[in-house]
């Protein structure tokens, strides 16, 4: 990834975000997945967990936009109550992971000597552990439930979280403005608050974004695993999950919440990739 | 002048699309060279030099088109070749040379596969054939022991060797024109003066035509024939070296002139000649000529039209030649000297024994380093500043002396006594918030130095926070104070660094520094990335800045010119230690240290009123963590005695007062050694008119 230590300012951002195909479609895209989330229930033709009896299993029809599925629950008003636990469930990891990793990594980093490799050798062993194990290891030890899963994801996401804002880190404090802030006799609380910290956001928030992604999609897989959110949640995960053993007779049980978990997905992806070309000032003048 | 130009380039246009519109880098550029002719491209940073050279080449980046123009090389129409066609010209028929060596070769490739690669490509030699060419060529660039160095990495060959091995990478296949940009500007004044020998013999032998760019004018005067000044991307002036240098009619020609500091003007000689008004806007540029905004004669007819160049050797774009040709330039104001702090005065710090070690990084490291003897960057260095005095401290990077600047503040591990306003401080300790107070450092780039997301009234009122100033209304008023005194508009105070110009930013830096009213400023380099003209409006600044307070500098650059204006005393360093301390005027007439004569010799001066001897150092400088036995300087020193100079240590030579120097050359023989710089007396004088007055000079 691009770390970048450049400057920021909002008009420029707004001038250079309009020249950013990316991240306009990533920014529409999430604009309307955060209006389901906020208003999905109220947007929803149907209660999610009234069975309509007669409808089992059925295509897209007039009455059911997305079709049924297997109690004949209407599909479109499970995708759209999904969407406030499955998008909450992956901010809410990243942010965990992404706070915890970003506060390691920055005192990690600056404080150097031994303290340094020691938390950076147990942030090395931990991702060791592939993310999707950690989380089912974790899970074990907390026992299942949404909560329980988004800790153990968050907690998965904290190691490389703390090693791209250690390395950040590292380039900042050799920067003589942390010199001159060292001569001055500033406190080691300053320095890195008010002179390492607001350079290490820009990079932290474009890697925070793009795991928004991988949250929802670990989160999902959970789900799928039967370790996150529980029956009759319509996180879109356990739909998927639940649904794969009628696949064959009604495919659209799992492509409605299946596209959803690829949009979200997509939009913050594409999203982290544009903010990451807006927030470094030096590839426009470059070009 | 008679033989057809090898490259002519005619009313070239450039252009590079932004947001905000075209931005017009080029206009309407003239340019001839003849064969076997080496000519300068003198311009300041956004002048459109660099666009000159990719232009030539047509290496422009994506965005740049070229509107119109012409650009004639050996008969080929550049601009009407397609790329294939390009490929064989760039390389082959024009080489080229950039300015940072450390960025122009590839670091995962040998430098042998480098070098053979070129020939390979353009002259299709068999792999044997080409690294067999390639040994002669880099024995022609001067490298000793072409096999080992082939056999390197990048980065195991010094800064100066890879420009000889790049200036003989682009000397592969006989160029007919070679392009320099830059090549000296990233290397320290004694490498950069052999790199320029060698392109002036190598030049003499291959009868390549060369084109020359640069921003430093004393470069360009040792090398160049003839010379065109560029600005706001139009040619303002052009003609011989000599005649342009001796006799520069353009206001701008003379003010570039009269801001390169000379070393025969002292500190209290004049004040050096700085630019008023914005730089030109190169979007929607204004009709006329291209300085009106800066320039101290404009009229009302230099806005309108185009100016029209007469045709001649010596060719300008004013119109208000030659009325204007006696007309001294204004001088910025000139405060009195002050008479306090000339003699010896309070002292303002007191350095004794200092020494810095060198930092060991990694966890490997710190075990193997166990074993090792101590290794000193700064090895034993004692000196004294007094109040309003400034001492300048020169020598090669890798001499320590920002390892000494930072030690003096407490950024580097270090042992030594300070003594401060009366106080004693031991190091490694001994760092109070009294000595924090009185002593800052302000730093080479205001790029690195300035926070980014900080803004400019945080980054001036911290430092009157840690000290006590508290209350926003009195917190507002000093920044406003220190805003005025650096001589930047208040409304500053509310924008970012990045929304600065280069000078801005260090006037930044430099109101950080003296917000306590320090009593010593460290100045770690602090002009060497700014443009001559922005150079001489800081260094006047410092001027005024210490006569109102009494400061004290600690003035450290390479540029010994520069430091000569500037310093009272000054301190030669190599390796570590002095190797000379004295007076500005004493250290630029014999006796001196023969690396103090050296460096002087390394350091061109623009001015045709003087001519200078040669002294070229060999070798590299050798690693500070195994420094040579006996005198540090006795494997590159051209004056070695023998033996003595390997085994002993050089005694120190008093010879003065306040001269001192370490070395085993007697006395007497020092006083022999002929002068570096001697005046060439003209029949004209006219050099008097570039602001710099013949009376100024001893």
């Amino acid at each position: 990834m691009v770390i970048s230590t450049g400057e920021f300012s909002m008009n420029d951002f707004l001038r250079r975000s309009r020249q950013n195909p990316q991240a306009i479609l990533g920014g529409t895209l999430l604009i309307i997945t955060l209006i389901v989330v906020a208003f999905g229930p109220l947007l929803a033709p149907y209660n999610p967990e009234t069975f309509h009896g007669g409808h089992r299993l059925e295509g897209p029809s007039s009455q059911f936009l997305l079709g049924t599925d297997n109690f004949g629950r209407d599909l479109l008003s499970r995708v759209l109550y999904g969407a406030r636990p499955t998008v909450l469930f992956g901010i809410f990891t990243t942010a965990l992971g992404v706070g915890l990793g970003t506060l390691i990594g920055v005192i990690s980093g600056y404080l150097g000597g031994t303290f340094d490799d020691a938390v950076m050798r147990v942030m090395d062993g931990l991702m060791a552990i592939p993310n999707l194990l950690l989380a089912l290891l974790i899970i074990t030890a907390l026992g299942s439930s949404s909560l329980n899963a988004g800790i153990a994801v968050g907690l998965a996401f904290m190691p490389g979280m703390a090693r791209i804002t250690r390395s950040t880190t590292l380039a900042i404090r050799s920067q003589d403005y942390v010199r001159a802030a060292v001569a001055r006799g500033e406190k080691r609380g300053y320095i890195v608050t008010r002179e390492v910290l607001p350079n290490v956001f820009a990079p932290t928030i474009v890697e925070g974004t793009i795991r928004v992604a991988f949250a929802i999609m670990l989160g999902a897989s959970l789900s799928f695993l039967g370790l996150g959110a529980q029956p009759p949640s319509s996180e879109w995960g356990l739909m998927v999950a639940e649904g794969r053993n009628y696949l064959f007779r009604n495919p659209w049980i799992v492509i409605g919440p299946g596209i959803a978990i690829a949009v979200v997905s997509i939009s913050f992806n594409l999203l982290g990739d544009g903010l990451r070309d807006l927030l470094n000032p030096k590839v426009e003048r470059a070009g | 002048m008679m033989t057809r130009p090898v490259l002519r380039v005619s009313n070239l246009h450039v252009s590079y699309h932004t947001s905000r519109g075209p931005l017009q880098v080029l206009r309407g550029v003239n340019l001839d060279i003849a064969a076997g002719e080496v000519v300068g491209l003198v311009g300041e940073s956004g002048s459109g030099k660099s666009t000159m050279a990719y232009a030539i080449v047509r290496y422009l980046s994506p965005n740049a088109i070229i509107p119109q123009g012409d650009m004639v090389f050996e008969g080929d129409d550049l601009l009407a070749l397609p790329q294939k066609q390009l490929g064989t010209i760039r390389g082959k028929r024009i080489g080229m040379v950039y300015q940072d060596p450390n960025t122009s070769l590839n670091p995962t490739l040998r430098l042998g596969e480098q070098v053979a690669e070129v020939l390979k490509r353009h002259e299709r030699l068999a792999n044997a054939d080409a690294w067999q060419r390639g040994k002669e060529l880099l024995t022609s660039v001067k490298l000793a022991d072409p096999e080992f160095i082939m056999s390197k990495f990048p980065h195991e060959i010094s800064g100066g060797e890879k420009q000889r091995l790049l200036i003989a990478m682009a000397l592969a296949c006989q160029p007919s024109l070679l392009i320099l940009d830059e090549p000296t500007t990233a290397l320290d004044a004694t490498t950069s003066a052999g790199i320029l020998d060698l392109l002036l013999t190598l030049q003499e032998r291959t009868g390549s035509a060369v084109l020359y760019i640069t921003h430093e004018l004393g470069t360009i005067s040792a090398i160049a024939k003839r010379i065109s000044v560029i600005y706001a991307g139009k040619i303002i002036e052009e003609g011989a070296t000599r005649e342009v240098l001796a006799k520069a009619r353009h206001p701008y020609t003379r003010a570039l002139l009269a801001s390169v500091p000379n070393p025969y003007q002292t500190k209290q000689g004049r004040r050096l000649v700085t630019f008023a008004g914005p730089p030109p806007e190169l979007i929607d540029p204004p009709a006329g000529c291209v300085f009106q905004a800066r320039c101290p004669f404009v009229r009302e007819e230099c806005r309108q039209g185009e100016i029209e160049v007469p045709a001649g050797d010596h060719k300008t774009a004013c119109i208000r030649l030659p009325e204007i040709s006696r007309e001294p330039l204004p001088l910025p104001h000139l405060s009195p000297p002050s008479l306090e702090g000339q003699d010896e005065g309070l002292e303002a710090l007191l350095v004794e024994d200092l020494r810095v070690i060198y930092r060991r990084p990694s966890l490997l490291g710190r075990f193997r380093a166990a074993r090792q003897s101590r290794v000193y960057a700064v090895d034993g260095v004692g000196f004294k500043i007094h109040q309003g005095e400034s001492l300048g401290l020169v020598g090669e990077s890798g001499c320590g002396k920002s390892s000494l600047a930072r030690a003096l503040v407490g950024l580097e591990q270090s042992t030594g006594r300070l003594k401060l306003g009366g106080r004693i401080l031991t190091l490694p300790t001994g760092f109070d918030e009294d000595y924090r107070k009185r002593v800052q450092i302000i730093f080479q780039h205001p790029d690195h130095s300035l926070n980014p997301r900080q803004s400019v009234r945080e980054i001036i009122s911290r430092p009157l926070v840690i000290s006590g100033v508290t209350g926003s209304a009195e917190l507002g008023h000093r920044v406003s104070e220190l805003l005025e005194q650096v001589r930047l508009p208040l409304g500053y105070a509310g924008r970012y660094p990045h929304q600065l110009s280069g000078g801005e930013k260090q006037r930044v830096a430099i109101a950080r520094a003296f917000a306590t009213r320090p009593s010593l400023v460290i100045c770690d380099e602090i002009t060497s990335g700014l443009d001559v003209s922005v150079q001489a409006s800081i260094v006047n600044l410092l001027g005024d800045l210490q006569d109102s307070y009494q400061t004290a500098y600690l003035f450290i650059s390479h540029d010994l010119n520069l430091v000569r204006h500037f310093a009272d005393r000054i301190a030669v360093m190599y390796l570590g230690r002095f190797v000379e301390f004295g007076e500005a005027e004493q250290l630029f007439n014999p006796p001196y240290h023969p690396y103090t004569e050296a460096l002087l010799s390394a350091a061109p001066i623009p001015d045709a009123a003087l001519a200078g001897r040669r002294v070229r150092l060999h070798g590299n400088l050798p690693s500070p963590k195994s420094p040579p036995a006996g005198c540090h300087f006795h494997t590159r020193c051209l004056r070695k005695l023998g033996k003595v100079c390997e085994s002993d240590p050089p005694p120190g030579v008093e010879l003065g007062a306040r001269h001192w120097l370490s070395c085993h050359i007697s006395k007497n023989e020092l006083r022999s050694f002929p002068a570096i710089w001697k005046r060439v007396v003209t029949n004209d004088s006219r050099s008097a008119d570039n602001g710099a007055t013949m009376r100024d000079r001893q």
